[in-house]
């Protein structure tokens, strides 16, 4: 360094120059709790966390709507023809039904209301169904009584006929009306680590060892008011171990077969480092992912104890917030720190796969493991994270469901 | 010279440390963002941001050293990061009538001077030339570190601090404190 006179001149006068005009240190403490424009959070985050909420809002209300129908109509689904069960309390009636069609040992006193089964749940009476199949079982029902007795060489063609309606009492009497055991709609809320292991830098990924390797992404950051350019390597950046929170919605739009959506938080970490002459220069980053997932589930196996489901998706992850600040530092000093622009894609596509396995813990609480197999599409412009890094991730979910 | 203790205690959030602190370094960080920002609104603002910064940052502060200089480094990277932010440090058009030369009387004129009068003379430079010249003839800071700082060559450092100091000795000349011998 080469002072010269005016530069001593210069020192010597302003070096230790004071301003008696400093605000005071009411002045400053006053100022102080005033909101900082800079900790104010961007509108755009804002709106992108409500678009996608309202998209998750949308799906879910799409999806559930066909499970509404589905509900009450998994009677109607399972109907029966209704035999006929002929009221011979009079013989004048009888003489109105065909013979074929005339009842064959026994009746009922009681009026049986014909149900139309499959109306709806509630039309079915249990003692209307009680009372049907006793038909053939005349000793366990006294009110019952003879009324017309056929010959005991009765034609093919009528035996077929009191079979199909044997067949169908006991069905009826079998079948009891329940709610089905399979959830129609669960909520479920998970964490996710991927590749069950620790934080991965590019050289454990064997990306480079010597310097650069071919094809290695640099990183270039702008910095200070003439946009000094400071360049990181792939190879210098450290990421630690992304951590994916979430909120799934499963609906069952088939037997065994459900969509699920939902929203997810993923937080990414990334270091780097750079030295240039005597200059360290330390890149940190954060980015905040929300994304909306979309699989569908096949149960394979379901009892009383557990699920076993194999699942395949897709997610659609949207940046909601990032911050890129470089450090520099001297001689261990921190000289500067600067914010760094950060112009990266704020979507990233993903494709997933799964196995999972469901313990019930209750009727409607369960906890669940799926480990599974996530691939990240990156871009050029992707900003460099663990899942730049490496895009094939094996991940282990865990979460609790609950189903309605 | 601020005690060690003081230090620990602003490390541990004490207001009444933080308090003295701030009285102790305000008046004279003041002086460095003037010269930086070249007006008080702004000087006012990297003042602020600079405090909020220090006392941020103290726990990082080793008791390497001398603390003020710790300070003055977070004050000028302040005034830095408020100047790449306003977007006033532009390259610096060649004023034709830039003189060539400095006379050499200069530096005995600035030293007969008020520090206030040349604040006055420095604030009126362009902020590029303004800020290599605090950098460098009054911070200490080598071209290389000036470089490193703006993003630019240590040559371009060298030249602007040589038009800086041209554009000063003009502005000296021109308000008739400074005689040019050459002219």
């Amino acid at each position: 360094m080469k002072f010269d006179d005016i530069d001593k001149a210069l020192r010597n006068k302003l070096y230790d120059a004071q301003d008696s005009d400093a605000p005071s240190w009411e002045e400053f403490r006053t100022r102080q709790s005033r909101p900082s424009s800079s900790r104010s959070f961007p509108m755009r985050r804002y709106a992108a966390m409500v678009a996608a909420l309202a998209a998750c809002i949308i799906l879910a209300v799409f999806f559930i709507q066909p499970s509404i129908e589905n509900f009450s109509p998994s009677i109607k689904h399972h109907t029966y023809t209704t035999p006929k069960v002929s009221i011979a309390t009079d013989n004048k009636y009888l003489a109105a039904i065909p013979t074929e069609e005339r009842p064959t040992k026994y009746s009922i006193k009681e009026n049986i209301k014909q149900s139309h089964i499959g109306d709806t749940e509630s039309s079915i009476e249990s003692t209307d169904l009680t009372k049907v199949v006793a038909i053939d079982q005349p000793k366990e029902l006294p009110e019952t009584e003879k009324v017309n007795q056929q010959p005991t060489n009765q034609s093919k063609k009528q035996d077929k006929i009191e079979n199909k309606n044997y067949n169908y009492y006991n069905r009826y009497n079998n079948y009891t009306p329940q709610k089905s055991t399979r959830p129609l709609l669960a909520i479920s809320a998970y964490a996710s680590l991927p590749n069950l292991g620790a934080n991965v830098n590019s050289q454990s990924a064997g990306l480079s060892t010597l310097g650069m390797s071919v094809g290695e992404k640099i990183m270039f950051i702008q910095v200070g008011q003439y946009n000094q350019v400071i360049a990181f390597a792939q190879s210098d950046f450290s990421h630690k171990l992304p951590l994916m929170l979430g909120v799934n919605f499963d609906l069952d739009i088939a037997k065994n077969l459900s969509l699920s959506t939902g929203l997810s938080y993923s937080y990414l970490h990334s270091s780097a480092q750079s030295i240039t002459n005597s200059f360290v220069h330390k890149y940190k980053q954060d980015i905040h992912y929300i994304g909306i997932p979309l699989a569908a589930s096949y149960r394979f196996l379901s009892n009383k104890v557990m699920n076993l489901y194999a699942t395949v998706g897709v997610g659609f992850d949207f940046v909601v917030a990032q911050r890129g600040v470089n450090d520099t530092y001297h001689s261990g000093t921190l000289t500067s720190s600067q914010n760094v622009d950060m112009n990266n894609d704020v979507f990233q596509f993903s494709a997933n796969a799964g196995v999972g396995i469901n313990f019930n813990l209750t009727n409607r609480l369960g906890l669940y493991l799926e480990p599974g197999v996530s691939h990240y599409v990156k871009s050029d412009n992707t900003p460099l994270t663990y899942r730049t890094q490496s895009p094939l991730q094996f991940t282990l979910k865990a979460g609790f469901r609950f189903s309605w | 010279m601020i005690d060690t203790n003081l230090i620990r205690k602003c490390k541990k959030g004490d207001s009444e440390a933080r308090k003295i602190i701030y009285q102790t370094f305000a008046t004279k960080m003041f002086a460095i963002c003037m010269r930086m920002m070249g007006n008080k609104n702004d000087a006012k603002d990297v003042l602020h941001d600079g405090f909020i910064r220090l006392f941020e940052k103290i726990d990082t502060f080793r008791n390497e050293g001398s603390f003020e200089g710790w300070a003055r480094r977070i004050f000028i990277t302040s005034a830095l990061t408020a100047l790449r932010k306003r977007q006033i440090i532009a390259p610096v058009i060649e004023n034709e009538n830039t003189v060539s030369h400095i006379p050499e009387s200069t530096p005995g004129v600035i030293a007969s001077m008020e520090h206030n009068e040349i604040m006055r003379f420095i604030a009126e430079l362009p902020p590029a030339y303004r800020t290599v010249l605090n950098l460098y003839s009054i911070e200490g800071y080598s071209h290389q570190e000036i470089a490193d700082q703006l993003g630019i060559s240590p040559e371009n450092s060298r030249v602007q601090l040589l038009r800086a100091k041209q554009k000063l000795a003009q502005s000296l000349i021109k308000a008739g404190i400074l005689t040019d011998n050459e002219i």
